[in-house]
């Protein structure tokens, strides 16, 4: 028999009451993870748009087409040094669960506006010497189980001249960056090799977005209004924004709820604390005559103390890390659908340090008062009210 | 310590009080419950104390064994003077020197009869397999050693009681105090826990002293002394 005894006895006097805090432990550390990624999705937007890209889109509607031959005229702009243009499509891999998104780029440019990116020098060089060449983010390949050099049909893409929706490509690389998850499962391709093979001429020719690497980030005001000058009497016209610029456009969109919700978290999950907090008071409070006893036999205040602190720490500790487990998983499996909205949704290294840390501070925390109750136990009283 | 030395230790009463007062105070009101008590207690005695409910008993036997302290006297173990004592010396000699038999017996319900006895030894550098050892042996003693993995609510009161006294010899005190150790128990449990008290005096050495409301339990100690409003005597208040 030993300390750990008392504790498990200690566990063992009321289980239900036990279990049902340490089920609220584990909710709220799971609360707490949720939470984290969703600050995670805000700040870390903020985090991976630099001001030294700049967005061209459609003025009228963000969601149109821009002419291809917009090009020429944006890399001449001074200032900027390199310039990729998007389009694509949502296709699938073998079956309809398995989609993800064909980003079609002039592939050229891309790493060089996208410094984040990279791939091994041989597969980087491979695919910009194939048209039907592919590079796969790392997670995608995983889930798909894909090898360099794998032929991948993709489809339910747009039809071809050949009235084909089957796309073929070569997989030539898997690219590695640091962005975050959403960006990890692009399937990156020619630019060329779906303008030329896509049926639909209001498809052919035009791209979604032009992005621009500029040489100063202090010139991404001007260099954008140079750029949307250009086109001021074209048709369409062109509306260009640092992406710090648009980060802080998106977190006014949803930041407000976003914090909102955040904050109602934490009131929520702080509640929960103290609820527990206070189940550990009671649970000390049932037993202060025990406490008495182990008092008259001779045990002395600070071991007391800390067999409840001990017993506040174990509860927490174990109910905090199954939670922080179980949060992760649960902000695993919540990313693709909330990674629309929150590009950056996940929990990170920080975050779940910070999960260990309020583990440990909740712990301390919650046995503090009932510490205290122990160690200013007047035992003479304490046994005459047994 | 040499022989005389240690001679004339033998010889001292185990417990001596001198002048003990205790005040506690009730708003404004202070009520003194023991007023400069005196007593001597020879090794080897087995006292009784009865009197009158709230006359000071309970108060008394707190003192003697260092759970309370007196607001002025001395009180003086087996030559310690423990009033003067800190709080840890004060836990560190009572796991030394006194058993508690308590009348509500105090065992932790989640803990069998051999944990329970065993508790205090958790504060000894005794091994675990020694721990065991001396915990069956007390249960053996008080009668107990087939129900040491029993749960204090599968036993009896009397059979609870008798752990609650194995665990309070498990040390190998030299006193037992015991607070209406049968105030609880029926006529035949509480003879059987004045039996085995008996025993401890007579053939182990206990010291006892022993709190009872029943002439019945007092007339099996050697002795009995009167508490009345704080003030002890030999005859019971007329
Ligand atoms: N902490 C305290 N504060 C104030 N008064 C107290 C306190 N503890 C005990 N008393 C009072 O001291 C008196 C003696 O109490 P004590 O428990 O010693 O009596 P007792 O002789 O053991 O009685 P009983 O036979 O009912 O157990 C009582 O009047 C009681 O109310
Ligand atoms: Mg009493």
């Amino acid at each position: 028999m030993n300390t750990l005894t008392l504790i498990a006895g200690a566990f063992q006097r009321r289980k239900a009451r036990t279990l049902f805090t340490f089920l609220s432990v584990v909710v709220a550390f799971m609360l707490f993870c949720i939470l984290a990624a969703v600050r995670e999705g805000m700040v870390g937007q903020v985090k991976i748009s630099i001001a030294e890209r700049l967005d061209t889109y459609n003025k009228v509607n963000q969601g149109n087409m821009l002419p291809l031959s917009y090009y020429d005229k944006i890399v001449s702009v001074p200032g900027v040094t390199a310039v990729a243009y998007f389009t694509g499509y949502q296709g699938h891999y073998r079956d309809e669960k398995n989609k993800f998104q064909v980003v079609a780029t002039n592939a050229s440019e891309l790493f060089k506006v996208y410094q984040e990116f990279s791939a091994p020098p041989a597969q980087h060089k491979a695919w910009l010497a194939d048209r039907q060449g592919a590079v796969a983010g790392p997670l995608l390949a995983k889930r798909m189980g894909w090898k360099v050099g794998d032929s991948i049909p993709v489809l339910g893409g747009p039809a071809q001249k050949d009235g084909s929706k089957t796309w073929y490509y070569h997989l030539d690389g898997i690219y590695q960056t640091n962005l975050p998850t959403a960006y990890q499962s692009f399937f990156v391709t020619h630019y060329q090799y779906y303008n030329q093979g896509v049926a639909n001429t209001q498809a052919q020719n035009v791209v979604g977005q032009y992005t621009e690497r500029i040489d100063d980030p202090r010139n991404a005001q001007a260099i954008s209004s140079a750029i949307d000058k250009i086109f001021e009497n074209a048709t369409p016209q062109t509306l260009t924004r640092s992406q710090a610029l648009e980060s802080v456009s998106f977190m006014r969109q949803f930041g407000d709820i976003t914090a909102m919700v955040i904050y109602v978290g934490i009131a929520v999950f702080f509640t929960m604390l103290l609820i527990i907090g206070n189940t550990m008071a009671q649970s000390v409070r049932e037993r202060t005559s025990e406490f008495a006893m182990l008092r008259a036999l001779g045990f002395r205040r600070p071991w007391l103390a800390v067999l409840v602190l001990q017993e506040s720490l174990l509860l927490m500790g174990a109910g905090g890390i199954l939670g922080l487990i179980l949060g992760y998983e649960a902000a695993h499996l919540l990313a693709p659908s909330v990674g629309n909205v929150l590009q950056t949704f996940g929990m990170t290294w920080n975050a779940a340090l910070l999960g260990i840390m309020l583990c440990l501070v909740f712990g301390l925390l919650a046995g503090l008062v009932p510490m205290q109750r122990v160690s200013r136990l007047r035992v003479a009283d304490a046994l005459r009210r047994a | 310590m040499s022989a005389v030395a240690a001679e004339s230790t033998r010889n001292q009463p185990l417990v001596n009080l001198h002048g003990v007062t205790k005040l506690y105070k009730r708003g404004a009101e202070t009520v003194e419950v023991l007023k400069r008590l005196d007593l001597t207690v020879p090794r080897g005695d087995f006292l009784a104390l009865m009197g009158p409910s709230g006359s000071g008993k309970t108060t008394l036997m707190n003192i003697l064994g260092g759970l309370d302290r007196p607001t002025s006297g001395e009180v003086i173990i087996d030559g310690q003077p423990i009033h003067s004592l800190s709080d840890g010396a004060l836990s560190a000699w009572r796991a030394r020197h006194v058993g508690f038999v308590f009348q509500l017996y105090h065992l932790l319900p989640v803990l069998n009869a051999e944990q329970n006895v065993a508790l205090p030894l958790m504060l000894t550098k005794l091994g675990a397999a020694e721990r065991r050892k001396r915990a069956m042996a007390a249960l053996t003693l008080v009668g107990l050693e087939d129900r040491a993995k029993h749960k204090p609510a599968e036993l009896s009161g009397g059979q609870e009681q008798r752990v609650g006294i194995a665990r309070a010899i498990v040390t190998d005190p030299t006193l037992l105090l015991c607070d209406e150790p049968t105030g609880d128990l029926d006529r035949k449990a509480g003879d059987e826990i004045l039996e085995l008290l008996q025993l401890l005096n007579k053939e182990h050495g206990k010291t006892i002293i022993m709190v009872t409301h029943d002439p019945h339990a007092a007339a099996k100690a050697q002795r009995t002394l009167f508490m009345n409003k704080g003030v002890l005597s030999q005859e019971p208040e007329a």
